[in-house]
């Protein structure tokens, strides 16, 4: 690293703007993530359930899975009602001009850049989320969660379920769903984690932090 | 191509042409009054007959020959199965001595030791499950018909006393009485005739929902010997018409799953490991 460099790199970490998070985005966030592991150690256990499991009974899993679902509908609710009211809803609505070049930039910072300590291109933006961030949770929250929510639902009320869409096992359609959409919830998880781990326009205390 | 046309008409013309199973004449004269509810005889239905397993036997081939004359000299007798049906080469290659062992020590045997295979099986109308082609909705009503004939409760009574299930009404209307009350781990090759108490019901419910399920062994034992197949695009046994959690497994999604998820972490720890050795630099 050149002096030039560490210069450059000491007024990123300093200069850098760290996201404020309101009140109810803390509070939802730590109750959407509790319960969503909640709901994915136990969704696991149902998925790969055997007699005699080391990991807790079978109806155990149900009772966890069907109570951290409950709780994550009610989350779900509450994050639409006061991300809509808030106005934070914004900061998801995709912006199609330059897109593809702004995530091509990002994508190269994490795939290169960052080896090379490169700034951050997101820090150099007055934006919340990164064109990356931006477009997994706009798919997460309003796209995967509404199908895992209904799918779910149908699933703990499973009269009202059609048993045949087109020649095809309505059960069976309804619980694949369910599962193949809670398990690509799964693979967003660790990938979410790492990714605000490294990234240095968020604190993690600072979603998790209850009070100022 | 057009011989075999041909021949596939005629062989179909042949196959719809043929009467349905035709009752044996001494069975036919017995039936006259058997079969006719206002003769105050024990009722046959000849139809239901006609299509039972026995349908083609005599009557006496069961039936002490001396109700062949008119008037009976007796009403009852000590009819026995097992006469019939012994040994594994029995009928249908169905192991009847294992059953007969199992009966024995279930809980109508061992309370009411007089308690006999017609207790349950009517033979004058039974059919036998894997010969039976009518879907599983049809069999899980008729199998249950028979424990609720004598075991008379109503919709509401069985769904209250089912009611620490999940779900109570899917499972009852999705299995039979059997599938749970009957002792799994007995059945073997053959259907379980091992009926335990109420007490020693089947309660695990990991016992059914997990790869090995109990309802393979159970319920779908018959689709499970035409169909079975480890790799099949979804398991076909189950996934018919139902969804059974945890025993519904598709070999191709699971391992697709197993491989995205490994993918996903393997990057993040090499990533993670790179970006590591960077900034020791």
């Amino acid at each position: 690293m050149t002096g030039e460099e560490i210069v450059k790199d000491r007024q990123i970490k300093t200069d850098n703007v760290q996201v404020k998070y309101a009140l109810w985005i803390r509070l939802w966030h730590t109750m959407n993530a509790a319960m969503f592991i909640l709901a994915i150690v136990s969704g696991l256990n149902l998925q790969y359930a055997s007699a005699g499991s080391p990991w807790g009974s079978f109806r155990l899993h149900i009772l966890i899975h069907e109570l951290s679902g409950k709780m994550l509908v009610i989350s779900y609710v509450f994050f639409l009602v006061l991300n809509a009211k808030s106005g934070n809803v914004k900061h998801y609505a995709p912006q199609y001009k330059g897109l593809f070049q702004r995530l091509k930039l990002q994508l190269d910072y994490y795939l290169s850049g960052i080896f090379q300590r490169k700034p951050n291109p997101h820090n150099s933006d007055s934006k919340k989320f990164n064109p990356l961030q931006q477009i997994s949770y706009l798919k997460m929250m309003y796209l995967l969660m509404p199908v895992i929510i209904t799918t779910g639902t149908l699933m703990m009320f499973p009269g009202a379920i059609s048993p045949k869409v087109f020649g095809i096992s309505g059960y069976l359609l309804v619980a694949l769903l369910h599962t193949a959409t809670g398990f690509l919830a799964s693979v967003f998880l660790p990938v979410h984690i790492y990714l605000s781990i490294i990234d240095n326009k968020t604190r993690i205390r600072d979603i998790f932090r209850l009070k100022r | 191509m057009r011989a075999i046309r041909l021949i596939s008409a005629i062989i179909f013309i042949a196959a719809v042409s043929l009467p349905a199973r035709t009752i044996r004449n001494g069975a036919a004269q017995c039936l006259e009054c058997h079969s006719d509810r206002s003769s105050g005889a024990v009722f046959i239905g000849q139809t239901a007959f006609a299509s039972s397993v026995h349908g083609r036997l005599d009557c006496t081939d069961c039936h002490d020959e001396s109700f062949e004359e008119f008037p009976h000299a007796q009403t009852s007798e000590g009819l026995s199965c097992m006469d019939c049906h012994s040994g594994k080469s029995g009928t249908m290659g169905v192991d009847f001595d294992a059953i007969d062992s199992q009966f024995s020590q279930s809980i109508h045997k061992t309370r009411r030791p007089d308690f006999r295979c017609t207790g349950c099986h009517n033979p004058h109308s039974f059919q036998a499950p894997s010969r039976r082609s009518s879907p599983s909705e049809v069999l899980i009503k008729d199998d249950n018909s028979v424990c609720l004939g004598c075991h008379k409760r109503d919709n509401k009574d069985i769904l209250k006393r089912h009611g620490w299930l999940p779900h109570a009404k899917e499972h009852v209307s999705s299995l039979r009485c059997i599938d749970c009350h009957a002792d799994q781990s007995a059945s073997g090759e053959v259907v379980s005739h091992k009926i335990e108490k109420s007490s020693r019901a089947l309660k695990e419910c990991a016992r059914c929902h997990q790869r090995d399920s109990y309802l393979l062994h159970s319920l779908y034992k018959f689709r499970r010997e035409q169909q079975m197949n480890q790799k099949g695009f979804f398991n076909p046994v189950i996934l018919n018409d139902s969804y059974v959690i945890g025993a519904t497994r598709n070999y191709y999604l699971n391992l697709a799953s197993i491989a995205i998820a490994a993918i996903t972490l393997l990057a993040i720890a090499v990533h993670a490991t790179l970006l590591w050795k960077s900034k020791k630099k």
